[in-house]
């Protein structure tokens, strides 16, 4: 249950980080608006790995024993945000969050399949529905915001 | 092209949670959000100085900015955490439910100078298919 309701917490957060990152992309740029954010992390993260007393994990022969693969999820985000700003100008907000979900879930099912080897029927009725009522909301957002622009404009 | 694009970046956003949480199998929640965010910032500043010939600028912002760092190590370690836990499906839909709740807070009530969006009931139906979703995801 402990993993259920913080996947969620996870989300939470992660839309006012989301939030406050665009904010410090307004001060300084996008880009070292992003850099705080990394240069920050990096530094709380070295300090906690000496805290927790975990510091041979930076050994330089544990380094080399993980699959270099592995270490490419941080490059996966940066070309992500990127493909996500140019995709987001040409196609609006509600396009970009639907394919942007189908994209996510779609790949995080394969990665399932790849790493557990579970797959079900279940599990992609779950998505559909998932993608079907984000679809719904986006579009009442949408209505409704076209409906603010006609009455200003009358 | 550019919903190609925006597949891609979900599809790259999928891989980034399920890769991270692989490298939970070699290192401690912090080791795995150090990498993460370290190799970034390498690239960040080869690209910022080294490619744009910009000078690179962490301060001047509003206080509250620099909790982002924060909450970058708690969303990676918890999202690296729960992937291993319970798989990237269940994880990335659970999340999702989040994103909602949050995003509908921070609309009605307008925080962080985004626009005042009342939340209604009639959006209701939405979260309880989105909801009825997850619960198939989490028990399939």
């Amino acid at each position: 249950m402990i993993f259920y309701i913080t996947a969620v917490a996870n989300g939470l957060l992660n839309v006012v980080n989301k939030m406050v990152n665009v904010r410090a992309g307004q001060c300084l740029g996008t880009a070292n608006g992003a850099l705080i954010n990394y240069i920050e992390a990096s530094i709380i993260a070295f300090c906690m790995i000496f805290v927790s007393g975990n510091g041979m994990e930076l050994d330089f022969s544990h380094i080399r024993q993980v699959p270099p693969v592995f270490y490419l999820g941080s490059i996966c985000g940066l070309v992500a945000m990127v493909f996500l700003i140019i995709g987001t100008e040409k196609s609006g907000a509600m396009l970009s969050t639907i394919l942007m979900l189908v994209g996510q879930l779609g790949m995080a099912v394969a990665l399932d399949y790849v790493f557990f080897g579970s797959i079900s029927l279940q599990k992609i009725l779950g998505i559909f529905l998932v993608v079907v009522g984000i679809a719904w909301k986006e579009k009442m957002r949408q209505d409704k915001d076209k409906q603010k622009g006609d009455q200003v404009i009358e | 092209m550019y919903l190609l694009f925006l597949i891609l970046a979900g599809i790259l956003q999928g891989a980034m949670v399920s890769l991270n949480a692989q490298l939970g199998n070699y290192y401690s929640l912090y080791g795995v959000c150090f990498f993460v965010h370290v190799i970034a910032a390498i690239i960040l500043i080869v690209y910022l100085v080294g490619w744009k010939k910009t000078k690179i600028r962490l301060f001047g912002v509003p206080k509250y900015i620099y909790t982002v760092g924060f909450m970058g190590v708690i969303i990676v370690a918890t999202s690296s955490w729960c992937t291993l836990k319970i798989g990237a499906t269940a994880m990335t839909s659970l999340s999702v439910i989040g994103q909602m709740l949050s995003s509908a807070l921070i609309d009605h009530f307008g925080w962080f100078g985004a626009e005042k969006r009342a939340f209604s009931c009639r959006q209701l139906p939405c979260y309880a298919l989105v909801l009825a979703g997850i619960l198939l995801v989490v028990n399939g």
